[in-house]
């Protein structure tokens, strides 16, 4: 599952694969302690189970809780007045959906589920606890940089790539974060989006992303049914799609 | 929702294998008629425009819903002769 992590010893690795996505993405900075590890597990102990395409939270709402994914697939979006749908993130597990809305007050955007998802409701007073712990404050914070890293370069993909190169860039950007959080097998790895969601994503209509799709099959740079995506040849792939993972930070622990 | 399928006959001939969930075959013309647009809009930014090329759409069974030329899903303004 981890192939080219750090310098590890086989112990490491065997204790890895039982580490939770959180850990696992948080650990991509630095190695965290038990008692960090430990804590961060214990917000896995009871998530509630949530059905495809449901709210988690809505434009306007005040949450108590942060949200984190633990099993599915959930997205942010902004619904503009005709109804469209522009989606601003995907979100996998060991996402937070909110993690600092607790300090904004108001949400600015909603996030719902794309597929039947597991999530954790985080207390207020447990992140409270959480934060006394300095290198979870560090770890949150490399969390909520890298989302903000996201959002630029998609902000660069929607204004200046094409389609064929957007969808390209956004395939192998999903790949290299389920990887690091240990849910690609070889070059495959669970895509459970539809086309009009990718559509959404990337501001495209969803007969025009089943075009690019199509031509990305043809080309033999993936296979994609039933939400199951395999990469076939991943660097012509990042070629077509000027994707340098960068902005992911996470080369310290891993190649592709 | 019934599915529908966008078959795109442009350079190749893309059959679509996972269709669309839509309302009705006008919520069908009209995605027909988006994607055609998009697809224009992708050929003149490399400097073409090929209006015979086109979207056939079909039902779940098979049957067809409606066919759409590129050409037919703009209005197009020549200079008077």
């Amino acid at each position: 599952m981890y192939p080219l992590l750090m310098a590890g010893t086989q112990e490491k690795l065997a204790e890895r694969a039982f580490d939770s996505p959180l850990v696992a993405k948080l650990e991509t900075r630095a190695r965290l302690a038990r008692e960090d590890r430990d804590a961060l597990a214990s917000l896995y102990e009871d998530p509630r189970d949530i059905g495809a395409r449901r709210a988690i939270i809505r434009e306007g709402d005040r949450p108590d809780h942060v949200h984190l994914m633990v099993e599915g697939w959930a997205a942010r979006y902004k619904l503009l007045p005709d109804g469209a749908r522009q989606i601003t993130a995907f979100l996998i597990p060991g996402d937070f959906c909110d993690l600092h809305v607790t300090i904004l007050g108001e949400m600015d955007h909603g996030i719902t589920t794309l597929t039947r998802s597991k999530v954790a409701f985080i207390s207020r007073a447990r992140m409270d606890a959480l934060t006394q712990r300095p290198s979870l404050v560090t770890a949150f914070w490399w969390s909520t940089l890298v989302d903000e890293a996201v959002l630029r370069s998609w902000i660069v993909n929607i204004g200046r790539r094409d389609a064929f190169e957007a969808i390209g860039h956004l395939i192998c950007e999903l790949y290299v974060r389920m990887k690091n959080v240990g849910l690609v097998e070889g070059h495959r790895f669970d895509l459970p989006l539809t086309q009009e969601e990718i559509g959404d994503a990337l501001g495209l209509t969803s007969v025009h992303v089943n075009r690019v799709l199509q031509r990305l099959r043809s080309e033999d740079l993936i296979s994609f049914r039933q939400g199951l995506l395999t990469i076939h040849d991943y660097r012509a792939l990042e070629k077509a799609s000027g994707f340098n993972p960068n902005y992911l930070h996470i080369e310290r622990r891993q190649e592709n | 929702m019934p599915r529908f399928f966008f078959h795109i006959y442009d350079d190749a001939v893309v059959m679509d294998e996972d269709g669309i969930e839509l309302a009705d075959a006008q919520a069908a013309r009209a995605a027909a008629l988006a994607g055609a647009r998009a697809m224009m809009c992708d050929q003149l930014m490399n400097g073409r425009l090929s209006l015979h090329h086109r979207i056939e759409v079909e039902d779940e069974g098979g049957g067809a819903v409606l066919t759409l030329a590129f050409g037919d899903a703009v209005e197009i303004e020549t200079p008077a002769a």
